[in-house]
This record gives C-alpha cells, sequence and structure tokens, in this order.
C-alpha cells in the first residue's frame, strides 16, 4: 500500500518467507538515512499476539 | 454499523468502554512546533532507527492496545465517546467539524472491511490532521483487526490490513522508543509528518516485483 505524508510517500509491502512467516518492508520518502535516501525497514510480521506485559 | 464496546478486551484489563481513558499518554505540542522539531529529529534519526538489536526484537506491535500504542508514541490524543457523542476538539483544533464525515467513512470502511465493528474511542493529532480509528470483528485480534486513518476533514481515509499497520508500528516504536523530553518530542514529531497519512494513494507508485501492496 502506497499513501502520502505531509513530507513525502510511504510505501509499506508485504512479502511471505518460504518458511511460510511474512516479513514487512516500510520505505517513509521523508525520512533520509545516512546517504539521504529514503528510509527502508524491513521487519518479521508478528505471528501471536503479544502478551499483556510486552504489549503497552 | 453495530457497535460492541464490550466485546473489545485490552491488556488482561476489563473490557474496553467509551469511557476508558488513555490520558496518560495526551500529549499538547503545536503544530509549527512539530515541524521545527521534526526537522531537527531528521538530522539524527539514523541512528535512532537503529536501536539496540534485542529491543527491536522484543517489540511486537500486535498488543490488546495496538491502536493505542502507536497513536499514543506520535503524541496522538484520544477522543473518548466518539461513536456515542461524536469527535471532540483536539489541541485547538476542530475536529468536531470533522464528526458527519469521519463517521460516514468509518461506516463505509467497515462495513467493506468486512468488519462490522470499531473502537469505541478514537485518535486524533492536528498533525496531518488526523483521526485513527480501529476497526475490529467482534472480538478484537490484533493479527487482523485494520486501522483506519482519516483525513482531509474526514473526506479521504487509507485503510491499513493489520501487516501494514504492524509494519508502521514498529518503525515508529523504532524512532520514539526510549525517547524523552525533546528528543521524544522531536521524533513524534518526525513520525507525524513523515509516517501518518495527510492523504490517499499518490497517482503513481511504486511496487517492487513480487511483493503484496495491496
Amino acid at each position: 500500500m502506497t499513501y502520502v505524508t505531509r513530507n513525502g510517500t510511504v510505501e509499506i509491502s508485504r512479502h511471505k518467507e518460504p518458511d511460510g512467516t511474512y516479513r514487512a518492508t516500510i520505505q517513509a520518502d521523508g525520512i533520509p538515512d545516512a546517504k539521504g535516501n529514503a528510509t527502508v525497514k524491513d521487519y518479521p510480521l508478528p505471528t501471536a499476539v503479544a502478551s499483556p506485559d510486552t504489549s503497552d | 454499523m453495530k457497535i460492541d464496546n464490550d466485546a473489545i478486551g485490552f491488556e488482561g484489563k476489563s473490557s474496553q468502554r467509551a469511557g476508558w481513558s488513555r490520558r496518560r499518554f495526551v500529549t499538547a505540542t503545536s503544530a509549527s512546533t512539530l515541524v521545527v522539531a521534526g526537522s531537527a529529529a531528521m538530522t539524527s534519526c539514523t541512528a535512532a532507527a537503529a536501536p539496540a538489536a534485542e529491543e527491536a526484537a522484543a517489540f511486537n506491535p500486535a498488543g490488546g492496545s495496538w491502536l493505542g500504542q502507536i497513536a499514543s508514541a506520535v503524541g496522538a490524543s484520544v477522543i473518548e465517546d466518539a461513536l456515542t457523542k461524536g469527535l471532540k476538539d483536539v489541541e485547538n483544533f476542530a475536529f468536531s467539524a470533522w464528526n458527519t464525515k469521519v463517521e460516514n467513512t468509518v461506516s463505509n470502511s467497515a462495513s467493506t472491511a468486512p468488519f462490522t465493528y470499531v473502537y469505541g474511542d478514537y485518535w486524533a493529532h492536528r498533525v496531518p490532521p488526523v483521526v485513527l480509528v480501529g476497526i475490529t470483528q467482534k472480538v478484537s485480534n490484533p493479527l487482523t483487526d485494520k486501522m483506519l486513518a482519516c483525513v482531509n476533514s474526514g473526506q479521504d481515509s487509507v485503510l491499513f490490513e493489520a501487516w501494514a499497520w504492524q509494519a508502521l508500528s514498529m518503525l515508529i516504536n523504532d524512532l520514539t522508543s526510549g525517547k524523552t523530553g525533546a528528543d521524544l518530542t522531536g521524533f513524534q514529531a518526525l513520525c507525524l509528518i513523515s509516517l501518518i497519512p495527510c492523504g490517499k494513494s499518490p497517482k503513481t507508485g511504486r511496487v517492487r516485483r513480487g511483493w503484496s501492496t495491496g
């Protein structure tokens, strides 16, 4: 999915890994990295609900 | 649209009700201050976006209070009783004027989601400005719940599937976790202007080959 912010575009995508889990990549044009390019971060998506102790 | 606040459990406490408050998260910062602070935070965001690996690994965005977690991380304010009493103004911004349009947008999105329940409390921030709403099935499930960001006076909205708001939540957590004071304010501002929607999809976008963006 793609949407606009006050400071550029954000793109979030999802990818299925060979082991069946999913990862998400989020690219934020408005947050530059060390080279001045859009920040791109990759995260494993949760497979279970967080326990109450870690959810807040 | 059917409203069922009692069906939504939070943090192992009693079910969320319309009057439930998370005001401990509420902050009040002017829009102009946020933009300036966000620019300052941008200069050092690279280092901050790479927290200790163990901290990042420990964060699971799919908690029972996932919507409040995202909203409070960027300094949004909760609007209590929004479903029954409508939107209220926040930080001197007239969200109450958005009420009818947001209500229609939420109803349409919830009915087509096709989830038919929404959270009792909405969250709002005057920057961009935005109203964040959780859309859920009868019993909240952070692995499938959706987030609706109402923008443009409530006329438009951006619907986040669970995986999308989870990714957003993790990046916001990377940027704001462990910050305090002016440092936190700056990174919250950066998130508000660079990660929180102010509009729908641009006319042109990039889609990586083999990746799902829908």
